[in-house]
């Protein structure tokens, strides 16, 4: 695209950038004025322990912090912790907190409330749902105030992402019920934005904490409204009573393609962290053979899918990790469509259309199935709509059966009562997939529902959880990641992009690979464009 | 007649009894769990962890166990807690009520305000271009749907014209309002969602009124009164619209459990917090102690509605007599 300022010389380009760089000097960024998010779902509590779904966590991000985190470039940095270091022999983390950090309420924070946080995710009585990475950890002691070790079962590298989980103030908590307690709606942390209040099914409030330890954050309020519409929450986007909130495929493409919406907002899209696979019941004779799931590899196009089911916005998938972390294997490309070489490696199988019917046979069983999917997920829907079409042309038919989630999940996934499914993962950062790969995690309930074995594999996953040097465990996964596009336990489709957009007066938002808010706290607007000043 | 009322309550207590058994097993047959969290997967949640929560829900128990249980704290007026956040059932429906209440209550005030009239006049005026017009314009809203009038309408008031907020109940600033800036501020922001839903329920108030109008019109006394010689206007409205009105009266008391109850997608729209919300999404997260609550509030009205109107009616018409030894 050819921009306006090709055509402006130079000598004008360096005056208006300098110009441009005065302006900012005598500009610092503004405190002040309120961020509104639109959000389509109300948080369940703020005890983040106990938070399970995306608007609690959302929130208690603002409001509270883990040891470690992820930085813009998705590499772990401190958080409360200043640093850390891991034994020799893996077995021990030590971590140095940093000093003068301090509570909402003006309480210290020490390395007692990271005591109470582990205290509270191991105790059977309290009903988290995230007690599993702590369950390796078989002792934590404080060594002073400011200095606690963690003692593991087993060297366990995704341990050290583990301690990103927000850490709770012992002092408040110690005496009460976790479960009940009055906390999970009048929250205190450590976080860049304090509680204010919490009116059910209309919004949140808060505001910024002046005394954060990594600065004040500009905008000072921080309002979240739940509109569970979404056709409403996009009206009142367009009556810019909210800022902030995530538009769909077509929204993008289509509805914010305005002079007006170009004028008054900002629209991002970058992969977010997730990806939508077809995956098979490996125990079913008919994906048994490799051959068969490569087949079908090359004879859905997903680059047609991306263009129809995300009008483009989205990228092909090749493996489980995250596109633009360390761990994600680029030298795997993806197959290209190719229906002849799909019948090739069928006929290659045994399966031939014998009666002329247009449907392949083997052993007297016709090629279909049936794949199953959630309701209320479009994009599922209609990428399998197009699947459906691009096997029928090789002689394969499946058919469509969309079922509750609750019930999805409970009657078909766990009980193994399927033939394929339309899934998306949403991906946590650190690269360990133990729980969906490994052939031990094949029980009821348990994230292995594909019933995938492979001893590679199985190695590796264990491998990579007892090695803590990157560049090693970038090996380990980008192995992981060949063998899994070889193998096809999944048809791996794509990552589809995260499509924030946020009112144009908010100024210094930054694109990375870690999304647009890990500098939040740095987003500001200029004084004569704040709205909220009451 | 005090004999015939302590029967009845005692036959009300067990039919509800009969009513929380059935809806408890309902419920909880119907595929899915509670520990199914939300609609995505999260591998950070083991098997061991989901099998922990339910465990500490009491849902590894026998189903009658759990009935008991239900049934013991339910004895003492305690529904239990939600499985989704914890806070006590009671607290959490108290809090819907009267939103939705207000919005309910408000609408029919406004369908009787207006279906009344339309029912009377169309009637009067049978047959007439003036009739037609209003039995179409009453079944446009009837047809309508609820969610496309709204969208359409916060296009136009909320958006083009910016005249009214779009969704929600109170604006963002309403803390720091005084009392008076806050009675209109709620107002503005119910205009939108009352006129939708009383559009809709036009239809059937006016069209009551209007058979109703018609059928007394026909009755003899009316001949008799015109034949006296009364005003057309006194014929109307002193001798036939008075007992026109008891089939429409009945029907309103029909209602009244509607008003609590509330509609999700009215609700959604307008983004309201009130119990058509609170009940869907506890149907969704198989959040059990609140769908048994709301359930149990719905059916508990419903037969104190019902026992009132019987005993109302006795008190009415002379030609039910309640019997001391049914």
């Amino acid at each position: 695209m050819k921009k306006i300022t090709d055509n402006i010389p130079a000598a004008f380009k360096k005056a208006a950038f300098l110009f441009i760089i005065l302006f900012l000097l005598g500009n610092a960024p503004d405190y002040g004025d309120t961020i509104v998010i639109g959000s389509i779902g109300e948080p369940r509590t703020l005890v983040p322990i106990l938070a399970s779904d995306s608007s609690s966590g959302a929130i208690c991000g603002l409001i509270f912090n883990g040891l470690v985190k992820y930085d813009k470039d998705l590499n772990l940095t401190g958080d409360l912790a200043r640093n850390w270091e891991v034994s020799q022999d893996g077995f021990e983390i030590t971590f140095y907190l940093k000093k003068g950090i301090k509570w909402h309420d003006g309480a210290p924070f020490t390395s007692k409330d990271v005591e109470f946080t582990y205290k509270s995710l191991i105790d059977p009585n309290v009903k988290t749902p995230y007690s599993g990475d702590f369950q390796m950890v078989k002792n934590l002691e404080i060594i002073d105030d400011y200095t606690l070790k963690v003692y593991y079962k087993e060297p366990f590298s995704p341990g050290i992402a583990s301690w990103g989980m927000n850490i709770m103030p012992a002092h408040l908590l110690e005496k009460a019920d976790l479960n009940t307690a009055k906390f999970a709606r009048n929250p205190i942390g450590t976080g860049p934005y304090k509680f204010k209040l919490w009116k059910t099914g209309e919004r949140l409030e808060l505001v910024s904490n002046h005394d954060y330890f990594e600065g004040r954050p500009y905008i000072d309020r921080y309002v979240y409204r739940i509109i569970p519409d979404t056709a409403t929450l996009f009206l009142e986007l367009r009556a810019q009573a909210v800022d902030y909130t995530s538009l769909t495929p077509i929204q993008f493409r289509r509805q914010t393609e305005t002079e007006f919406f170009k004028r008054n907002f900002q629209r991002f899209n970058f992969p977010s962290f997730g990806y939508t696979y077809m995956g098979y019941n490996l125990n079913d004779p008919k994906f048994k053979d490799a051959r068969v799931r490569r087949a079908i590899n090359y004879a859905v196009n997903k680059e047609e899918i991306i263009k129809g089911v995300l009008l483009g916005l989205g990228r092909i998938s090749t493996g489980p990790f995250i596109p633009e972390s360390w761990a994600y294997n680029k030298d795997v490309k993806p197959m290209e469509y190719n229906p002849e070489k799909a019948r090739e490696l069928l006929k290659e199988a045994g399966w031939i259309d014998l009666d002329g019917d247009g449907i392949l046979e083997k052993d007297g069983m016709k090629f279909s199935f049936t794949v199953i999917t959630n309701q209320g997920n479009d994009e599922r829907r209609m990428a399998l709509e197009i699947i459906q079409r691009r096997l029928k042309e090789v002689g394969i038919e499946i058919k469509i059966k969309i079922i509750e989630w609750s019930a999805f999940v409970s009657e078909f996934i766990n009980k193994k009562r399927f033939e394929a499914v339309l899934l998306g993962w949403g991906l946590s950062l650190d690269p360990d997939m133990y729980d969906i790969w490994h052939s031990s995690k094949t029980r009821e309930g348990e994230f292995n529902f594909a019933g995938y074995s492979n001893e590679e594999v199985d190695r590796l996953l264990l491998e990579g959880r007892r090695t803590f040097n990157q560049d090693e465990r970038k090996k380990i996964y980008h192995r992981i990641h060949e063998i899994l596009y070889e193998d096809q336990p999944y048809l791996f489709l794509f990552v589809p992009d995260a499509l924030p957009i946020i009112n144009s007066r908010f100024k210094g938002i930054e694109v990375a690979p870690g999304g647009i808010g890990h500098n939040f706290i740095k987003w500001f607007v200029p004084r004569s464009e704040q709205r909220y000043t009451r | 007649m005090g004999k015939y009322i302590f029967n009845r309550i005692i036959g009300l207590v067990v039919l509800l009894l009969g009513i929380t058994i059935i809806t408890f097993i309902v419920i909880h047959i119907a595929p899915g769990k509670p520990t199914d969290l939300e609609a995505q997967f999260n591998p950070k949640v083991s098997m061991e962890a989901k099998e922990r929560i339910a465990h500490l829900y009491g849902l590894d128990k026998p189903l009658y166990i759990q009935y008991i249980e239900w049934l013991k704290r339910f004895s003492r007026f305690d529904f239990g807690v939600s499985f989704m956040d914890s806070r006590p059932v009671t607290q959490k429906i108290l809090e819907r009520i009267p939103i939705t209440l207000t919005i309910e209550l408000v609408s029919i005030i406004l369908i009787l305000l207006i279906g009344i009239p339309i029912g009377v006049t169309s009637a009067v005026k049978e047959g007439s271009s003036y009739d037609r017009f209003m039995t179409v314009f009453v079944f446009i809203g009837f047809a309508m749907p609820t969610f496309w009038l709204s969208l359409i309408l916060m296009d136009f008031i909320g958006v083009r014209w910016g005249v009214l907020p779009i969704s929600g109940i109170k604006s963002l600033e309403f803390e720091k309002f005084g009392n008076f800036d806050k009675v209109i501020d709620i107002s503005k922001h119910l205009v939108l969602p009352v006129l939708v839903s009383a559009f809709g329920g036009l239809a059937g108030i006016s069209r009551y009124m209007r058979s109703s109008m018609l059928h007394v019109l026909k009755q003899d006394y009316i001949r008799t009164a015109r034949a006296k010689g009364l005003a057309e206007k006194d014929v109307l409205y002193k001798h036939a619209l008075k007992n026109a009105f008891l089939p429409v009266v009945t029907i309103l008391g029909l209602s009244v459990p509607g008003l609590i109850g509330g509609s999700v997608i009215f609700e959604s729209i307008f983004s309201i917090p009130g119990m058509g919300r609170l009940f869907y999404e506890s149907v969704m997260a198989r959040d059990y102690p609140v769908i048994m609550g709301v359930l149990v509030i719905g059916a508990v009205l419903t037969l104190l509605g019902n026992l009132l109107a019987d005993i109302s009616y006795a008190a009415v018409d002379p030609r039910i007599k309640l019997e001391d030894n049914l």
